[in-house]
């Protein structure tokens, strides 16, 4: 299993996959910070504009917390990249047909069905640690942290949301034979727990309340109104693996 | 406009992440013959003139032929 999961690392690798991913996260990990620097002279430039309108803007201050309202904002943006370059890590292999070899030598398809999950979820967790990082320091170094309230919390939570998506990913690709399905297939999960998040009922306990970590330093929540969110995406997310492995072990290669 | 200097902690390391991804695009572009889709001049073009991250990205995307 070992051996399978350096044969995925060294894939990620070669094909610069890990590269673009990483520039692309480190991109946004430093534009948020300058976005939030940016933002009195953005606002300085449309005011003629507003003014218009008859807005008038006073003075504008950038503090810790502009600069993570980007941050979450911009959460999004690289778990939609991550995913788009993660569409063919099982479909490009039944396309190939690479994966019949491995699995007449020997290997069993719940190890080959693993590596590839840990290796989803690694790769996630450190470009996202690496997104994070890159904010966390600009944002201390510029204005310090005060008035973040619970950040580390709020971080852990958009975390697991990726985790989550990463898992119906991994469930699509043992369903479906080509990429553009599975992308398909994970997109309308994503965008319709986004949807769902809209029907007051039952927004506090999908998973995709864990994407409003923002409001834990701006709304005063507190980690225990999310308790049913996480335990419901800790739910999902086991729900997706074992029936994804379920169906990778019964599929044609 | 706010003062340059300002900017510069941001600036430094985007360009520097920039011209990384560049150099690594044509790189790859000028060492291999087949593209998936378009050859070598199309790739780049768009690699140059898209060099703010995302031209690089749709050749990785589009442009490189599976191995």
């Amino acid at each position: 299993m070992t051996a399978f999961i350096k044969k995925e690392c060294m894939e990620l690798t070669r094909t610069g996959k890990l590269l673009i991913l990483g520039i692309i996260f480190i991109f946004f990990g430093i534009l948020n910070p300058a976005m939030a620097k940016l933002t009195p002279w953005l606002y300085e430039m449309l005011s003629d504009q507003f003014a218009d309108q008859g807005l008038v803007i006073g003075e504008v201050t950038v503090t810790a917390l502009t600069s993570w309202t980007q941050f979450f904002k911009n959460a999004p943006m690289v778990l939609i990249v991550t995913i788009l370059l993660f569409s063919g890590l099982f479909t490009n292999e039944y396309q190939k047909g690479t994966l019949v070899q491995i699995v007449t030598k020997g290997l069993s398809r719940n190890k080959i069905f693993f590596s590839k999950l840990l290796t989803v979820y690694g790769a996630w967790t450190l470009l996202y640690l690496v997104y994070t990082g890159i904010t966390l320091g600009y944002t201390v170094y510029f204005w310090g942290n005060d008035g973040v309230t619970n950040l580390a919390f709020g971080i852990f939570m958009y975390w697991l949301f990726g985790i989550f998506t990463m898992s119906t990913l991994v469930l699509f690709s043992a369903l479906c034979d080509n990429s553009g399905q599975v992308l398909l297939g994970t997109g309308v999960i994503f965008f319709a727990f986004i949807l769902l998040g809209y029907i007051p009922s039952i927004k506090n306990i999908i998973p995709s309340r864990l994407m409003d970590g923002l409001t834990l330093s701006t709304e005063g929540a507190v980690p225990s109104d999310f308790t049913e969110a996480l335990l419901c995406t800790f739910i999902l997310i086991a729900f997706c693996d074992i029936i994804g492995v379920l169906v990778f072990t019964r599929r044609k290669l | 406009m706010p003062d340059i200097k300002e900017m510069l902690p941001f600036l430094i390391p985007l360009i520097i992440a920039e011209i990384i991804l560049l150099t690594v695009t044509l790189r790859h572009i000028f060492t291999h013959k087949n593209y998936k889709r378009g050859n070598r001049t199309l790739w780049v073009i768009v690699a140059i003139i898209g060099m703010e991250f995302i031209g690089p990205v749709i050749y990785f995307l589009l442009g490189k032929e599976d191995a």
